[in-house]
């Protein structure tokens, strides 16, 4: 046992770990680049028969785990690194370039929504509601008050934190299908009313809203480099890139601190947290608010990206695609949305080869996948409580010995 | 027309509407009660019920069998009634039982993306599938008026059979051996089971009802707008899901309380208030969402204790 | 340490490794190799329209007709390339639409393309086809601002808008005596845009608006707005929206006994119209823009064409237009060569009383086709008969009479 562990610890285990990194990502991008549906039936083979194999095999996968683990920093560089490479890789298709940024802020907006849905359990199926007044604010304030878009970004997001108040009452009152029912019917005012109002632009929505430029610097030029011309989204992907890891270490900390376990104790046993001193109402509605702000973030991202929004760009069916993402990929877990997004959103546009078949099959899949995977493709664990006590254990684990210490990303 | 005249002839547009919520609201109360899952794919069986009876008719023109209507009629929906069923039993066995379970959530996503299936499907097979479909005219045309209020026989004959469909679920669940199987399930499955009680047969026949009852529902639809269209599925779903619950979900009566309920909101919601016509539904959630945080056991529901 | 390396490196591991080297390997090289082409040089031209969901029925009549324009010309033994189509979903919805549009534009192959029946996706795809250099001729859209509303050289119209039909509408009812008129439209921008139109137009003459209720299009009972406007006892209905919404309208009209006419605007003329509402359809009018596609000879030769292909969806009332656009962009590539620049200002600049199955057609410095010929339609017997030649324009027949 223990030369193993310092087999994973040495230079081959990093080796090990970037190839698998590396294997992921020429996947992923193979999957983009290559035309053709092949691809996506070639890879989607290969997956499901690294999961029967990693079922059949249990000690690799939780080798590749602990390899992670005592990694943990050279995991996330390599990962970083490869990420930020990717406008490099597939300059040639500012369309997945586009896609990709899409599925960011599809990313950034369920990890509002996996607060609310999979740490609190509290059901929102209004996402593109609040999607919607991220993006509307953002674009009126700059259409109407000249904002520039490093303003009205966070006022996007502030200001989707303050429609929540609308439903603070419903939130506290009903739960489960009633609570459904109420953002069901929440997200349908809200497309209606923008249809029909006149200060939101009617059914023409806002046009010409300002593309993100910073001190005179347009996000909307290509990147000329010499050796290789990126295009214009390559800005718009390094600001993605950044807005998703302040949102993602944000909810990763929420998760791991003293409040993400008072969540989890409101989701598994309401009356039981109660009884225990928890503030139930406070947390629900600070929560409720805090992962609005993160969908009107992204929902303001998106204004300054394409420069045009409409209602229907708000419908339910966005809604819905957003809590597919989180269940999809498993609840209470970042790692679970950032999977969840990616598919979701990558795998329709790839389903364009079958054409008119295409949402049936996505229907299908999405039946299917729900039906093996109940709990998602990446499925939360059990707490370690243990971990709690975070840090200071881990320190102490560290200097006892140089076992691997657990929890990380 | 006096005022007298448009208040009750709007009160019968309302009504009529609100019968066919009704018929939808009453499979989601059905399934609610026995399995605790809101299908949110009953909106598409609906949908289908409508197309299976197009496509039974078309087959019966084809063989030239098209007789005297009211014989084509029991046959479109009979027909319609068992296919549909059919379908039902077989999409709850193969995705909407593994998942039944499973955390609230699943099972909403895995009837949704059945609702997508179910509507694509239609789309894609049935042929030129993505035009309005127009329906035979098989009720009797005629109508008699009552001052300057017309009423059509048509509207007589598909409010009193809605109200018919709806007595007589309510007669199997309340009435019959079979329906105490299904209201025992309802309250303890397990309990049930030991009891004797099939819990796979009784929830194959709640899904053998209910979507029985959505196929009556998509046949008197296509026959009083005369068309069909395979996406009405989504909204009249939201619709009948929202006239359960404010009737009271669990509660058939319930159901035809909450579903004339909501058609007279928006009936008069369009013709009184200022830009009525394209605000009527956000007044009639706005309406949904105020009994659910006010009441949430519905109009006929009844107190529910948290079990702690 | 290569005795511990191989802890993970069982020999049952280095199957899937191989395989997972392998495959990518053969997706790598599949991707290299081009399908094989003929003779002529391959070029790509796009369709963007709604191939599913609820306007998928137009979107695919479209694509057929596009379609059948490259056939044709892909057969003609003088044309210099080999066209191929690359047709992509854009499901009426303006985020889609975006996405569809960066998926033509991102392939250095595809050199024009023809887009969209929606106004509102047009209308958000038209800064991206700019940025992207790529020419993009709209087929079906009728938002004026989709060529109006911008100066860029890569879009164009082959249809016209919703002014030129209005102004034709509001015109002809005046004229036969008709003065009050209710309107309903669907909440979209299509029957919004639809509704100020006529509206300025029918003022403009001095008729008279009795009432404006907006619909939404997932609805299917009008009655209560319908009874409203029975009790305003109107010349005649207007509405703004499309077949899916104006059949029952039109139903239930019927069915409550309210005696006006009925009119449409372009969003009706299609073929379920008359076929789900039999009888019930006969005696609507409703506007189109372009000749009416079967007295041109060319016309003719077209629906006989699409029929003997035997496609499954009809051409539909936008059909033509995408088989004219088809048409015109062919006719830029072959002369100046696969170019998008030079594609697109010869499309815009260069486009100058073409004949047409749908008439002649003329760009403007807008890239709009100015050829104001709208046609009337009138259901007679279960199909639209344009007007002049109609029983009803020839007095056999008689519309709802004003009041």
């Amino acid at each position: 046992m223990d030369d193993q562990q310092r087999t994973l610890a040495g230079p081959w285990g990093i080796i090990i770990l970037l190839g698998v990194e590396l294997i992921i990502y020429v996947l992923f991008l193979a999957l983009l680049l290559v035309p053709g549906g092949e691809i996506l039936a070639a890879e989607a083979l290969l997956l499901v028969a690294a999961v029967f194999y990693f079922r059949r095999n249990p000690a690799l996968g939780a080798r590749i785990q602990q390899l992670f683990a005592a990694h943990a920093r050279i995991a996330w560089i390599g990962a970083v690194v490869l990420v930020l490479l990717i406008p490099f890789f597939i300059a040639s298709s500012p369309y997945w370039l586009f896609t990709i940024i899409i599925a960011g802020l599809f990313l950034t907006a369920c990890l509002g929504l996996n607060l609310q849905l999979g740490s609190s359990g509290m059901v929102n199926l209004a996402s593109a509601a609040f999607y919607a007044v991220g993006a509307y604010a953002a674009g009126l304030l700059a259409l109407g008050w000249g904002w520039p878009a490093w303003i009205t970004l966070p006022a996007g997001a502030v200001m989707a934190g303050l429609f929540s108040a609308l439903l603070f009452v419903p939130v506290l009152k009903t739960k489960g299908h009633y609570l459904a029912l109420v953002t069901i019917a929440f997200q349908f005012m809200v497309t209606i009313l923008l249809d029909n109002m006149e200060w939101t632009g009617g059914p023409q929505g806002l046009k010409n809203i300002p593309l993100f430029s910073v001190a005179g610097y347009s996000f909307n030029t290509a990147i000329n480099l010499g050796f290789i011309k990126l295009p214009a989204y390559a800005n718009f992907f390094y600001l993605m890139v950044l807005v998703v890891a302040v949102v993602g270490v944000a909810s990763q900390r929420i998760y791991s601190s003293w409040v993400g376990v008072t969540l989890s104790t409101i989701r598994d046993d309401e009356i039981a947290a109660q009884t225990f001193g928890v503030q139930v109402n406070r947390w629900k509605l600070v929560i409720f608010s805090l992962g609005n702000c993160f969908i009107g973030l992204a929902g303001a991202f998106y204004s300054h990206l394409v420069g045009f929004i409409s209602p229907p760009n708000f419908a339910f069916d966005k809604s819905l695609v957003m809590v597919s993402i989180v269940i999809l990929g498993g609840m209470d877990n970042v790692f679970g949305v950032i999977v969840g997004s990616l598919l979701l959103i990558i795998l329709p546009e790839k389903l364009r080869v079958v054409q008119d078949y295409r949402f049936l099959i996505y229907g299908l899949v999405l039946i299917i996948m729900l039906i093996f995977r109940p709990r998602g493709l990446v499925p939360f664990k059990a707490r370690d409580f243990l971990d709690l006590a975070g840090p200071v254990r881990r320190k102490r684990a560290a200097s006892a010995s140089s076992t691997v210490s657990e929890g990380g990303a | 027309m006096t005022f007298l005249d448009i208040l009750l002839q709007q009160s019968i547009n309302g009504l009529m509407l609100g019968i066919m919520y009704s018929l939808v609201a009453v499979g989601f109360t059905l399934y609610f009660g026995v399995l605790d899952v809101i299908n949110f794919a009953h909106g598409d069986f609906f949908m289908l019920g409508g197309f299976m009876a197009l496509m039974l008719y078309a087959i019966a023109e084809a063989v030239g069998f098209a007789g005297n209507a009211l014989v084509v009629v029991i046959y479109l929906f009979i027909g319609s009634m068992i296919l549909t069923g059919v379908v039902g039993v077989v999409t709850e066995r193969v995705c909407v039982k593994p998942v039944s379970k499973a955390p609230m959530l699943i099972s909403l996503l895995v009837t949704l993306g059945l609702g997508i299936a179910i509507r694509e499907a239609v789309r894609v097979l049935y042929p030129r599938g993505s035009d309005p479909k127009g329906f035979p005219t098989l009720m009797p045309q005629g109508s008699f008026n009552v001052g300057n209020i017309v009423i059509r026989y048509e509207n007589l004959i598909i409010f009193g059979l809605g109200i018919a469909v709806i007595m007589a679920v309510n007669f199997l669940i309340n009435r019959t051996k079979m329906g105490a199987a299904i209201r025992a399930v309802a309250q303890d499955g397990e309990a049930a089971m030991m009891m004797g009680v099939d819990l796979d047969r009784t929830i194959d026949i709640t899904f053998l009802i209910g979507s029985a009852v959505a196929a009556v529902a998509g046949i008197m639809n296509g026959f009083y707008y005369g068309q069909t269209m395979f996406n009405i599925g989504a909204m009249m779903g939201v619709i009948g899901f929202s006239a359960a619950v404010i009737g009271g979900l669990g509660n058939i009566y319930g159901a035809i309380v909450g579903g004339i309920l909501f058609g007279l909101l928006e009936t008069f919601a369009a013709a009184a208030l200022p830009y009525g016509a394209e605000n009527k539904r956000v007044f009639a959630f706005l309406i949904v969402i105020l009994f659910l945080v006010f009441r949430p056991t519905g109009i006929l529901g009844e107190k529910i204790f948290e079990r702690v | 340490m290569r005795n511990r390396f191989s802890l993970l490196w069982k020999r049952s591991h280095k199957g899937l490794v191989l395989t997972l080297c392998l495959l990518l390997v053969l997706g790598l090289v599949a991707a290299q190799c081009a399908p094989g082409a003929g003779k002529k040089e391959t070029v790509k031209i796009s369709f963007i329209g709604p191939l599913t969901g609820g306007n998928a029925g137009p979107g695919l009549g479209g694509r057929n007709s596009f379609l059948l324009a490259v056939k044709e010309r892909n057969e003609d033994p003088d044309t210099k390339y080999n066209y191929e189509v690359v047709q992509i979903d854009d499901e009426c919805k303006p985020d889609v639409g975006v996405q569809a549009a960066l998926k033509a534009s991102s392939d250095p192959d595809v050199v024009a393309g023809a887009s969209h029946y929606c106004s509102m996706v047009a209308i958000s795809t038209a800064d991206t086809f700019h940025n992207q250099g790529m020419p993009s001729m709209v087929w079906g859209a009728v938002l004026p601002d989709i060529t109006y509303g911008n100066d860029y050289v890569e879009i164009t119209r082959v249809n016209g808008t919703q002014i030129n039909q209005n102004e034709v509408h509001a015109k002809m009812m005046y004229d036969m005596g008709y003065r009050t008129v209710s309107i309903l439209h669907d909440t979209t921008d299509y029957g919004r845009g639809h509704l100020k139109y006529f509206s300025e137009s029918w003022e403009a003459l001095g008729g008279q608006i009795l009432s404006v209720q907006g619909v939404n299009v997932d609805q299917q009972d009008y009655t209560a707005e319908l009874t409203k406007i029975k009790a305003e006892n109107p010349d005649f209905i207007y509405f703004g929206g499309l077949t899916p919404s104006g059949i029952p309208i039109r139903k239930q009209m019927v069915k409550l006994g309210i005696e006006a006419q009925f009119n449409g605007t372009s969003g009706i003329k299609n073929e379920s119209f008359n076929e789900a509402l039999g009888p019930d359809a006969e005696g609507v009018i409703c506007f189109l823009e372009g000749a009416p596609i079967d007295e041109l000879p060319g016309g003719k030769a077209f629906l006989e064409k699409y029929e003997a292909e035997g496609y499954e969806e009809p051409p539909e009332a936008y059909g033509p237009f995408a088989y004219v656009a088809g048409h015109l962009i062919i006719d830029a590539i072959e002369k100046v060569g696969p170019d998008r620049a030079k594609v697109a200002e010869e499309l815009e600049k260069n486009t100058k009383d073409r004949d047409t199955i749908i008439g002649k057609v003329s760009f403007d410095d807008h890239g709009q086709n100015i050829v104001p010929l709208i046609t009337a339609y009138v259901s007679q017997d279960g199909k639209w008969v344009s007007w002049n030649k109609s029983e009803y324009a020839g007095g056999q027949r008689q519309l709802v009479p004003p009041k």
